[in-house]
């Protein structure tokens, strides 16, 4: 049976490749370390870029236009008006936010000082509507949307996030952009290094790989091996990296919410999830096979 | 039937002169050929192309009715399985055990570790070597080590041995016991193409036809021509 075949091979590469590991440890532990030198700057950008990002959308940065509306507007009348809104072309979508919600928001913007939220109930604070603009809407066309909304009776107030909101945006652009920069350095950099010791594997096993050529080893199978050698280390060398950064991140923590409490309210300074953390040695694990794929090369062909 | 049929095969490596010149010749199934001609007549070069590891740039070749020519790069692997081929240098790991080495062959075939060591077991016993010898490779005497590459190359059941100067490295009496494994082979139906620029291997086995070689061509074959004809 093919598939039965199939996972027998896969059974050798997995064994064959963690012998292999075993066989050179000094070099393993050479390319997990740099590897994780490398992933550790990634992952060090990365985190400022996710907790800038926190912190802007912590301070509602993120949204252009807030419209604070009355307490007395019927339902039937704002809806139509809600819908219009939401068609203009220049905007992206719209989001309602009642009382209870932004509550709930207030709550966990706060964090630990729960206290500050005594007697305030959610009845006292407004609906409000948040609008989202298309990156594509005209300069100015936010100020002027503004004062037209301010003049319909349903509305309260408005709150526009201002120019220098622009500036911070602009910021988690430039931001955004620079942790493309460095992840493609740094993928670079790591898919090199790891050729260079799958490459050098290949070399010390090349009595091996000339055999298995011989015997009828297909082209997938004599580079197995090598690929799950090369998968554990940029897994291992990103997991390396991430503990670090974790154990770094731990450090700093209680420094960075005193220092910068201002900017990094309770709960918008956070380490990266659980599903952020396999995405990482996921991504590790990439690199590893991408590295060990090219450094094999048609070398372990017929 | 021709098991490995050449016609018109010229090869040449790079710009040098060329390693084989218009070679034509069958090998029938079953038959034991020995492949005779000095150093550089061209032999290995002759193997290395049935094992399709060269490709020649002019002439066809058919090896157990597969066009080589007409090979995917990723069929080569099963033409292969198909042709064992053992080395004056045995080719094999020098840390693994004799089992080991040979169940190498059977590992690319997917064969399951219970299977993997029955067949790998009855190959050594096939070349009367005890499966059990847990010494690494390296510790065996050098017809010891020669007969674990042949039952390497016989595990898988091939259907042609082709075996390169196997007796190069081996003084006579070893080189005795190998050819009569290879005649054991060749017993057993499986075709065996022995190479060798000894003389002499001629007058110690038991073969089928004889094709000598020299500066790159074929200059006798006897399963075409009677051998005075061409003295």
């Amino acid at each position: 049976m093919a598939w039965l075949r199939a996972l027998r091979a896969f059974g050798h590469a997995v064994r064959r490749g963690f012998q292999g590991m075993r066989e050179s440890p000094k070099v393993q532990l050479l390319a997990v370390s740099t590897t994780a030198v490398c992933m550790l700057l990634l992952g060090g950008v990365m985190l400022v870029w996710v907790n800038v990002q926190s912190v802007v959308m912590h301070w509602g940065i993120d949204v252009p236009l807030t419209i604070y509306l009355r307490d007395d507007v019927p339902e039937e009348e704002l809806a139509p008006w809600v819908a219009r809104l939401a068609a203009l072309p220049e905007i992206e979508r719209i989001e309602r936010v009642e009382p209870a919600a932004a509550m709930q928001r207030l709550a966990e913007g706060l964090g630990d000082r729960p206290e500050l939220l005594e007697g305030i109930t959610p009845e006292l604070l407004p609906a409000t509507i948040e609008v989202f603009v298309a990156p594509a809407a005209e300069p100015g066309f936010v100020e002027a949307l503004a004062e037209r909304v301010l003049e319909h009776p349903a509305v309260e107030d408005v709150a526009l996030a201002g120019a220098w909101a622009d500036r911070a945006t602009r910021l988690l652009d430039t931001l955004g952009r620079l942790v493309v920069g460095v992840a493609a350095a740094v993928a670079f950099a790591s898919v090199a290094i790891l050729w260079s010791t799958i490459r050098l594997a290949v070399y010390a096993r090349r009595s091996e790989i000339h055999i298995l050529r011989l015997v009828g080893g297909t082209a997938s199978f004599v580079r197995g091996p090598f690929l799950v050698e090369g998968a554990c280390q940029g897994a291992l060398g990103a997991g390396v990296a991430l503990a670090l950064l974790h154990l770094g991140f731990d450090a700093l923590q209680p420094y960075l919410r005193d220092g910068l409490a201002f900017a990094f309210a309770a709960g918008s300074l956070r380490f990266f999830t659980e599903p952020e953390l396999v995405a990482g040695i996921l991504f590790g694990a990439g690199l590893g096979l991408l590295g060990s794929r090219a450094a094999t090369g048609r070398y372990v062909e017929a | 039937m021709a098991i490995v049929d050449f016609s018109a095969v010229t090869m040449q490596y790079g710009r040098g002169p060329a390693a084989l010149t218009d070679v034509s010749f069958a090998v029938r199934a079953s038959a034991f050929t020995l492949l005779l001609g000095p150093s550089g007549a061209g032999k290995s070069t002759l193997l290395k192309l049935v094992l399709a590891m060269e490709r020649p740039q002019a002439g066809t070749i058919r090896v157990a009715g597969r066009d080589i020519h007409r090979l995917r790069r990723a069929s080569i692997p099963y033409l292969r399985r198909n042709v064992g081929a053992v080395f004056q240098d045995f080719k094999l790991l020098p840390e693994a055990t004799p089992l080991e080495n040979v169940a190498l062959a059977l590992r690319v075939l997917g064969a399951s570790s219970r299977e993997i060591e029955a067949r790998a077991g009855h190959a050594l016993e096939r070349v009367e070597l005890d499966p059990k010898i847990r010494r690494p490779s390296r510790c065996l005497s050098g017809g010891e080590q020669q007969r674990v590459a042949i039952a390497r190359a016989l595990a898988g059941d091939p259907a042609i041995l082709l075996a390169d100067e196997p007796t190069g490295n081996l003084d006579p009496r070893l080189t005795l016991e190998i050819l009569e494994v290879l005649a054991a082979v060749r017993r057993s139906g499986t075709t065996v193409i022995l190479a060798t620029h000894d003389p002499h291997v001629r007058d110690r086995v038991e073969f089928t036809q004889e094709l000598h070689l020299r500066g790159g061509r074929v200059v006798l074959d006897t399963a075409t021509e009677p051998e005075e004809a061409v003295a």
